[in-house]
Parts: C-alpha cells; sequence; structure tokens
C-alpha cells in the first residue's frame, strides 16, 4: 500500500523489452521495483548506461507501460487513468524536462512556455504573463521571442525548465537534463532547476550519469542488477 | 490555441517549414484548375456538337415521311402553330459531286429550304436560287453539278448542270460552308424534277417535349433517335472523359492523401512533445485535420482563382480553338460540379490528416522522441 505522504509511489513494477538475442525474446529491465517518494522531495537515480534509470522514470511518468506493478502519483493510480484523464494530469501536476532540449520548433521561447500554460486551461493573458515571468526568471527576459534555432542548447534547456513549471506541477520528471550542455552551462543550469523546483516546493525525480548533480537533490538511489538501492 | 496550433503548423511565417505546405497548396490548386477545366471543355465540346447537329443537320425534329413541296408547306404552316414548335419548314439534301474548272469532282450537297434558316447567321447576299458561301473555296466559279440519289452513288435524272451561283451566305461552321449550297425548294426542283421534302422543326430546350408531344400523331423523330450512332458515340466519348476526370481525382487524392501524412509526419517530435504537454489524443487530431483543411482551403482557393484567370483568358485564345476545332465553345462551371470538387477535396484532405495524426498518437510517447539512452 503507497505511503499517504508519498507524492509519487511505484509498487513492484516490472518492465522488459522484446530482445531476440535472449532466452526468452524478453530482456528484463526492472524486476519488482518499489519506491516512495514523499512530497516535495528532490531524488536522482543514477546507475550504468542501460541500466533501466529512464525507463523507470517514463514509467513513473506514465509515459511507458509498466508489464505488471502500479504507479500512484499524489494518490491517483496511473493504472486506472484513460488516456484523456492522463493528459489532464499531465497538462496540470507534471514537468518534464528531456535530455534533447525538446522545444516546439515553430514556436517562440514565449510562445512554447505559453502554450503549456494554455493546454492546461489558463486564461491567454495570464498564461502570457507567467510565461514572460518564468523566461525573465532561468535569464531569457532578452530572448522571449526567439526560437528554438536562434538559441544555444543551454538557452534551450532554459525554456524547457522554464515551460515544465509554468503550471506550476507538483512534480516535475527530468532525464538528463544537463546531459547535452558543457561544463559551466550544466552547472548553471542544475543550480536553477534545484532553485525553482525548491521554490515551488514542487518533488522532483531525476535521472542523472552526474554524481555531482545527483548529490545536491535530497536523496540519491541508484539502479542496478534491475532494482533499486539507496545510496550511491 | 488548436487554431493557433495549426495555423502555425501551416502558413505562418514564423514557421520556416512552410514551403511544404505551400507547395502542397499550389499542387492542389493546379489540380483543381485541370479538372474544371477539363470539365468545362468536356461539355462545352458535347454541348457545341449537339447544338450543330440540331442547328444545321436533322433540326430539333424532322419528319420520317416525305412530302411534295405543296403539301408539305401547308404541312408545316400547320405545324407553326402548335405547342413547342417555333419553326416549321420543308428541306430536301441533295448530294451532288461538284465539277470544278479543273475538271475534278468534289462530293457536295444542295439544301433545298424554305426559310432563311437560324444556322445562316451572316448577310444572305442576291438571290437564293444556289447560294455558295464565300469561304467555300469554288466562290466566284462556274461549276458543273452531278446530281445523286440521297444516300447513293448512283446519279439521277437529270444528271448533269452547269449552274450558275447567285446568292452568298455564311454560317459559323466552316466544314458545313465547304459542303453546302443553299437553294430555294422550287429551284432545287426544277433541277433535279424531285419534289419529296421533309419538314424540319425547331423548337428550344423548353419547349422540346411540348413539341414531340404535339407531334406524336405525325411521324417525327428528335435529333437524338435521328443521329443515333453518334450520340452513342458522343456517350461512349462522355464516358471516356469522365474516366479521364476519375484519374485526375485518383491523382488529386494520391496527393492529397500522401501530402497531409507527410504534413503530419514531419511533426512527430512535436505531437509526442504536445503529448507530454498534456495535450489530449483528440485535441491533436483537431489540430492536424484543421492544419489539413487550412492548406488544402488554400489550395482550393488557388485553384479557383487560376480557374477564374484561365476563364478571363480563355476569350483571348478561344480563336485558335475555333480555327482548330472548327467550333465556338462556350465554357461554363456548374455551381454544383465545382462544390463537390472541392468539397472532396476538403474531406480527403481532413480524413487523411485524421488518420495520420491517429497513428502518431497511438504510438507510445518515447518511441516517438526516440529517447537515446533506451534503458
Amino acid at each position: 500500500m503507497p505511503n499517504v505522504s508519498d507524492c509519487i509511489h511505484l509498487n513492484s513494477i516490472t518492465k522488459s523489452f522484446p530482445a531476440t538475442q535472449v532466452g526468452d525474446g524478453k530482456l528484463l529491465i526492472l524486476d519488482s521495483v518499489t519506491l516512495g517518494i514523499k512530497v516535495g522531495e528532490s531524488v536522482a537515480i543514477v546507475g550504468k548506461s542501460g541500466s533501466g534509470k529512464s525507463t523507470l522514470l517514463e514509467i513513473t511518468a506514465g509515459l511507458l507501460e509498466a508489464d505488471s506493478g502500479t504507479v500512484t502519483l499524489n494518490g491517483v493510480t496511473l493504472q486506472d487513468l484513460n488516456d484523456r484523464q492522463k493528459a489532464t494530469l499531465r497538462a496540470n501536476e507534471m514537468g518534464f524536462i528531456f535530455q534533447a532540449s525538446y522545444m516546439l520548433a515553430d514556436f517562440t521561447a514565449l510562445e512554447n512556455v505559453k502554450i503549456a500554460a494554455l493546454i492546461a486551461g489558463t486564461p491567454p493573458q495570464e498564461a502570457q504573463e507567467k510565461a514572460k515571468a518564468l523566461l525573465e526568471r532561468v535569464g531569457l527576459g532578452e530572448r522571449l521571442h526567439h526560437r528554438s534555432d536562434q538559441l544555444s542548447g543551454g538557452e534551450r534547456q532554459r525554456v524547457v525548465i522554464a515551460r515544465s513549471l509554468v503550471n506550476d506541477p507538483a512534480i516535475i520528471f527530468a532525464d538528463e537534463p544537463t546531459g547535452n550542455l558543457d561544463e559551466a552551462n550544466a552547472a548553471i543550469i542544475e543550480e536553477l532547476l534545484l532553485d525553482l523546483v525548491r521554490e515551488r516546493k514542487a518533488t522532483l525525480l531525476l535521472v542523472t550519469h552526474n554524481a555531482q548533480f545527483a548529490q545536491k537533490l535530497d536523496r540519491v538511489l541508484t539502479l542496478s542488477e534491475r532494482t533499486l538501492r539507496e545510496g550511491m | 490555441m488548436i487554431l493557433l496550433l495549426a495555423w502555425r503548423y501551416a502558413f505562418s511565417p514564423a514557421n520556416k517549414h512552410r514551403g511544404v505546405s505551400r507547395r502542397i497548396a499550389l499542387g492542389l490548386g493546379i489540380s483543381i484548375l485541370a479538372i474544371l477545366v477539363t470539365i468545362s471543355f468536356m461539355q462545352a465540346l458535347q454541348k457545341a456538337q449537339f447544338d450543330q447537329i440540331r442547328t444545321y443537320e436533322s433540326f430539333d425534329l424532322h419528319s420520317n415521311q416525305t412530302y411534295s413541296l405543296e403539301d408539305g408547306r401547308a404541312l408545316a404552316a400547320f405545324l407553326t402553330s402548335l405547342p413547342g414548335v417555333e419553326e416549321a419548314f420543308v428541306y430536301q439534301d441533295l448530294p451532288v459531286l461538284l465539277l470544278d474548272e479543273q475538271y475534278e469532282s468534289h462530293p457536295m450537297r444542295i439544301r433545298g429550304i424554305d426559310i432563311r434558316p437560324r444556322f445562316a447567321v451572316q448577310h444572305v447576299a442576291g438571290d437564293l436560287d444556289l447560294a455558295l458561301s464565300y469561304r467555300n473555296r469554288f466562290f466566284g466559279s462556274d461549276v458543273a453539278l452531278t446530281f445523286l440519289r440521297s444516300g447513293k452513288q448512283v446519279t439521277q435524272v437529270p444528271t448533269h448542270r452547269e449552274v450558275s451561283i447567285t446568292g452568298l451566305y455564311a454560317t459559323r461552321l466552316g466544314e458545313f460552308d465547304q459542303t453546302t449550297i443553299l437553294s430555294k425548294p422550287e429551284y432545287l426542283t426544277t433541277l433535279t424534277g424531285s419534289d419529296r421534302f421533309t419538314i424540319g422543326i425547331y423548337a428550344s430546350d423548353e419547349s422540346m417535349k411540348v413539341a414531340e408531344r404535339s407531334l406524336a400523331e405525325y411521324d417525327f423523330i428528335t435529333y437524338k433517335e435521328a443521329n443515333q450512332s453518334l450520340y452513342q458515340a458522343m456517350e461512349l466519348e462522355q464516358k471516356m472523359m469522365g474516366l479521364l476526370l476519375f484519374v485526375l481525382v485518383l491523382i488529386i487524392i494520391v496527393h492529397i492523401h500522401i501530402s497531409s501524412k507527410r504534413l503530419v509526419g514531419s511533426r512527430q517530435r512535436e505531437i509526442a512533445l504536445l503529448r507530454t504537454l498534456g495535450l489530449e489524443n483528440r485535441e491533436i487530431t483537431a489540430v492536424f485535420v484543421t492544419q489539413g483543411l487550412i492548406v488544402a482551403s488554400l489550395g482550393c482557393v488557388l485553384g479557383l482563382l487560376f480557374t477564374k484567370g484561365f476563364f478571363f483568358l480563355y476569350p483571348f485564345f478561344s480563336p485558335y480553338i475555333l480555327s482548330n476545332l472548327g467550333l465556338t465553345l462556350h465554357l461554363t462551371l456548374r455551381g454544383g460540379e465545382v462544390a463537390a470538387l472541392l468539397t472532396l477535396i476538403l474531406v480527403l484532405a481532413a480524413l487523411s490528416s485524421y488518420t495520420g495524426s491517429r497513428d502518431l498518437t497511438t504510438v507510445d510517447i518515447m518511441e516517438i522522441i526516440g529517447h537515446a539512452e533506451r534503458f
């Protein structure tokens, strides 16, 4: 049973992928993984490449289906939701930051953030103001009307961070948010992300290779041998 | 918001890929032009052919029986008073061989006819004993005629006459002018001794049915019945043109389908991203259906503008068509057909966009985003 104070609760998550080279045609990635994360807690998952970190994050965020087990976010079990309810949950309760700084290519920085707010049902004027304020907060006040191809990698990732936070989500999912950035930019983004998450008292589940970054979070978990253990 | 996304994905100046949408719309516009021009030419050609038959050859109706000139005239006068009949007149077509000054013979016909015929659109000068078109190559020459039995290459008595052309006529149909000498019925009788005339009738499209009913007790046939083989050939021609149009529509369908899928396919990652932002599948589908409709609508507008431009320019090059085909084609478009074509295009664009985006909304988000580190 999930702990009532858990913001995220994974119960016995198992996931495998088809693999022709393996005897039974399935490659087991996660084996009965159970995890509880409290409200406002920031948790880093580390592990070797191919250990299943991103898969675990995607299952937790409802982007990928588990073979078995349940995911409960703020008391709502994802497996009980239909596509429409999941979409509403994503819009209002979740923010996503991927390794590649995915922006909507034909939209400006301001529009990228504003659209996320509009999807969540924020009135246009309010969405505009929130988006502008957030972009100024992440240091892009002068870049509001630039498209993704007119921004650097670091700037794009700032836009993505602003976009993920515009609806004040309860949970932020971040998959290697600094993986594509140089050291200096990575350090800036790390600080920015953590500051913003703490300001908003959001729960952060982050996947990273970067041990230093991981240690800045409240908890570090290591995914190894298909299961999670505390610490590095 | 759906409209904002759809417009941006279609044509917004901020969209650096909008050239694809423009090319698709242009392709649609050209296809619509091709279809509408083909339809209007096909209809104009058929109408011209039928008008030609009705005006020059078998008239709207004509009698199966022949009458003496006196009886024929009396009956024609009576028939003219019947409902639906605009004009009734006696006529006789007599095949002749014309011998020119170089002693070469040319097949022609003399049409003895009682009225200044509707088809003689230009001034008929001189005496109508024997009138030749000024466009006829023998105009101005004395000619010798050998009379033939109708439908047969056998001469009849008196077989051979030297004649003088005394009148002048002209029609819109060069082919008719080249092969026909007009004559008064009495004069034709004096030339051949034959006194058997057919009665021709003109009736408008509207009064045709009334005229047919009025003439039910007489032995008359319509221009369609009289030219059944030609009518069938034209029906076959219509079917072939229909087939051609079907191929054109098929091409347009494939164009719309591929283009719409391409438009949606190029947005795979954006679709996945919009889903992570919480856009519902039906909203994503609505965005891309709207995008497809915007592009198709622009294509339709372009197609209509191109077609309007073609119709505007047509009078400038229609004389070349007249000189090549010998026909004056009056192009018209039927609103119903245009509306049906445009509706078909818009529906297909919406359907293709719908199926394309629906496919992408059922795929796993992370599969589309194509994460580098899968596990």
